[in-house]
């Protein structure tokens, strides 16, 4: 997809009045959070498993080269042929050659958000292939053109009325009804045939295994292990940091990635492959390739960015985000959405074309109490501020702002008055009401949510009320 | 410089920290996994057996679960479940050293599938009991499609191949010095999918119906 992160704002003001955009986030974000809380509560051991997924992270990231020699060996043994990509362009070109070697015409696809980051689509189609997309969610953004809004649940935009009329209009047979199950009878209708008939089959991986060599895919649908077995041809693409040392601490991830990204204890089907069919097999692909891509990836290690390489696409950071719920993950105009992606496309891209995404936080900090792998989501975007501030990247209005707030806050009188007339002022504007619904001068505070009216006094004034404020000037 | 050079070359420049050996980075390794007990949940001294059942048949997994005393009786109890749910088959059934010694004679037994639709029996080589998931493995006499291609999915799992977490399984499938065959999969439950407004719906493109008859035996 072709990044648009440089207009968010204008991206934002679409958001905020698309009517079935609000629909389809509050009938799924509520969920989500509710299931994850469920089964994090009823899983005793979480504080110490995320200590240790946190730590293996750490470990692997640090060993970096010497996990990826041992992948790369155990996977070539098991029959698989490694590539390595240091960008997007380099990753296209290999699979697009091994796709045109093949002789393909057809290629289905298992959703991976590397796959989206190095524009896989455009590969296939220099290629000549045709893209079949088989998660049930990249189906629905397939037909509609779009590009995925969430990293675990590309078509969190839409509603089910708008997955009904897309159905109606593209499928071969239309769906039986309008039911969310009939939706999906229809999708698998669809794409049975597909499923067998295709060429080459591409998948992401959850999980590399250095001292085994396999990749592991995770899924509810079933549709990796459908993708991955009928066609001729097997292609993996994946990022080097998705890298864990044993299958021991695949299981601690396992356990983790499910109940932070869907609320399971496990996902359907988790899948590790270890190359291609072997002789005698029933079914499988004759032949295997793992392509592992950069991409900006150890530029990111050393610097204050590394422990985003830790992070292991849950999306957990986004549904718990009040912005994300606000303005849907479209607004981004990157790859990846949310708390996670405001810190990594300016990695990927650059801040000057992503320089408003750090600022589209209210470091409430619940991305990162969710994370688990502990990223310090916050504090990485409040970094990411500090860095546009010195590379001169801060809108002319943040500059006014914080000079006139850094006079103020430097005469600690004219501060409080100037805050206690502004909560005064406030109040009166209420009218005795306890939510302020406009505001002269400042109607983008009140456009699509209501201000609740302050309590009386600012900070100072209420604490230098308080017993303790009384006690501590005495 | 090819890529590859390139990559390495850029993690050895970031990664200043001393090089370790190799022993010493797996000794760190195994220390990070070490006392798995400490992250496994815990299972309250339930049998393995229980466990598996009691998460398997759970809201979120769907299966059904039937218990017989001998492998002898399974394609009979296989049958009475084809009748409850009003199915006649025909049934593939997985082509395998410990189901062919089985009579099957009261089902109609075919060897492939039909496209969409059908009814498939497979044996499982492993069940865990923390999320009561079955584990196969792709092989001569294991076409793994079996798995995914059938709207009913019926397991047939010995009780003495129960193990209580993932890390169990890991060395008995060999260790890592040991041919790995293609696929390996932990199936939990059927296929599903929450991808419309996140509402959890089943028969996403695999089955919609998992049966699991557990031979105690």
């Amino acid at each position: 997809m072709i990044q648009t992160s440089d207009r968010f704002r204008d991206h934002v003001a679409r958001a905020l009045t698309d009517n079935d955009l609000k629909i389809a986030l509050t009938r799924t974000t509520g969920l989500l959070q509710s299931r994850r809380r469920q089964v994090i509560d009823e899983y005793g051991e979480y504080a110490e498993a995320r200590r240790r997924a946190t730590a293996i992270k750490d470990h692997t990231l640090r060993h970096l080269d010497h996990y990826l020699e041992m992948f790369e060996a155990n996977a070539t043994a098991n029959g698989a042929i490694v590539h390595w990509a240091k960008t997007p362009a380099e990753a296209r070109r290999i699979v697009s050659d091994i796709c045109t070697a093949a002789g393909a015409k057809t290629a289905t696809r298992v959703k991976s958000m590397l796959g989206e980051e190095i524009g896989i689509g455009d590969a296939l189609t220099d290629a000549g292939v045709e893209r079949i997309e088989t998660d049930l969610a990249e189906h629905i953004i397939q037909l509609a053109g779009d590009p995925p809004s969430h990293i675990v649940m590309p078509a969190m935009h839409k509603t089910h009325e708008q997955v009904a009329s897309l159905f109606d209009d593209k499928h071969t047979i239309a769906p039986d009804s309008h039911d969310i199950p009939d939706l999906v009878g229809s999708a698998r209708r669809e794409l049975r045939q597909r499923f067998l008939s295709a060429d080459v089959g591409i998948s992401g991986a959850n999980f590399l295994i250095a001292e085994t060599g396999a990749i592991v895919t995770v899924t509810n649908e079933g549709n990796s292990e459908l993708t991955c077995t009928p066609p001729k041809v097997h292609i993996v693409t994946a990022g080097i940091e998705k890298i864990v040392p044993g299958m021991a601490h695949a299981s601690v991830f396992l356990r983790l990635l499910s109940r932070a990204a869907i609320g399971a204890e496990i996902t359907q089907y988790t899948t590790f492959y270890n190359g291609p069919k072997r002789p005698g097999d029933a079914d499988g692909p004759e032949a295997y390739h793992i392509v592992l891509v950069d991409n900006h990836r150890t530029e990111m290690l050393g610097s204050d960015l590394q422990p985003m390489l830790r992070c292991i696409r849950c999306g957990a950071c986004m549904n718990h985000c009040p912005v994300y719920a606000a303005v849907g993950g479209h607004a981004y105009g990157a790859v990846y959405p949310g708390p996670m992606g405001s810190v990594l496309t300016p990695a990927l891209s650059s801040l000057e074309a992503a320089k408003d995404l750090p600022n589209a936080c209210t470091l409430n900090g619940r991305c990162k109490e969710v994370c688990p792998v502990n990223i310090p989501l916050p504090d990485m975007l409040r970094n990411l501020r500090a860095r546009q501030w010195d590379a001169k990247l801060a809108s002319p209005l943040t500059k006014v702002a914080l000079a006139g707030w850094g006079f103020m806050a430097r005469r600690p009188k004219l501060y409080h008055l100037v805050t206690g007339l502004g909560v005064h002022g406030l109040r009166v504007w209420a009218f005795g009401r306890n939510r302020i619904r406009r505001m002269p001068f400042a109607g983008g505070w009140v456009k699509h949510r209501d201000l609740p009216r302050p309590e009386k006094g600012s900070f100072m004034q209420q604490y230098n009320a308080s017993e303790h404020g009384i006690r501590s000037r005495r | 410089m090819s890529d590859r050079s390139a990559i390495f070359g850029a993690i050895k420049s970031a990664n200043r920290a001393p090089a370790l050996s190799a022993d010493q980075i797996a000794e760190e390794a195994a220390q990070l996994v070490a006392i798995p007990q400490k992250i496994q949940p815990a299972f309250d001294g339930a049998a393995l057996l229980d466990r598996f059942v009691a998460k398997a048949t759970s809201e979120r997994v769907t299966a059904t679960v039937d218990r017989v005393t001998t492998m002898a009786e399974i394609p009979t109890a296989v049958s009475c479940y084809l009748t409850e749910v009003g199915q006649t088959g025909p049934v593939a059934v997985q082509d395998c050293h410990v189901l062919d010694h089985m009579d099957w004679s009261s089902l109609n037994r075919v060897s492939n599938l039909a496209e969409d639709g059908g009814i498939a029996v497979t044996l499982a080589e492993y069940g865990i009991a923390e999320t009561g998931s079955i584990v196969c493995r792709s092989g001569a006499d294991s076409p793994i499609l079996l798995n995914f291609l059938p709207l009913y999915h019926i397991v047939v799992l010995r009780a003495s191949t129960l193990v209580a977490y993932s890390e169990d399984l890991w060395p008995l499938l060999g260790g890592r010095t040991a041919p790995q065959s293609r696929l390996l999969t932990l199936i939990t439950g059927t296929s599903g999918t929450a991808d419309i407004e996140a509402r959890n719906v089943r028969g996403a493109h695999g089955p919609k119906y998992m049966h699991i008859v557990i031979a105690l035996d």
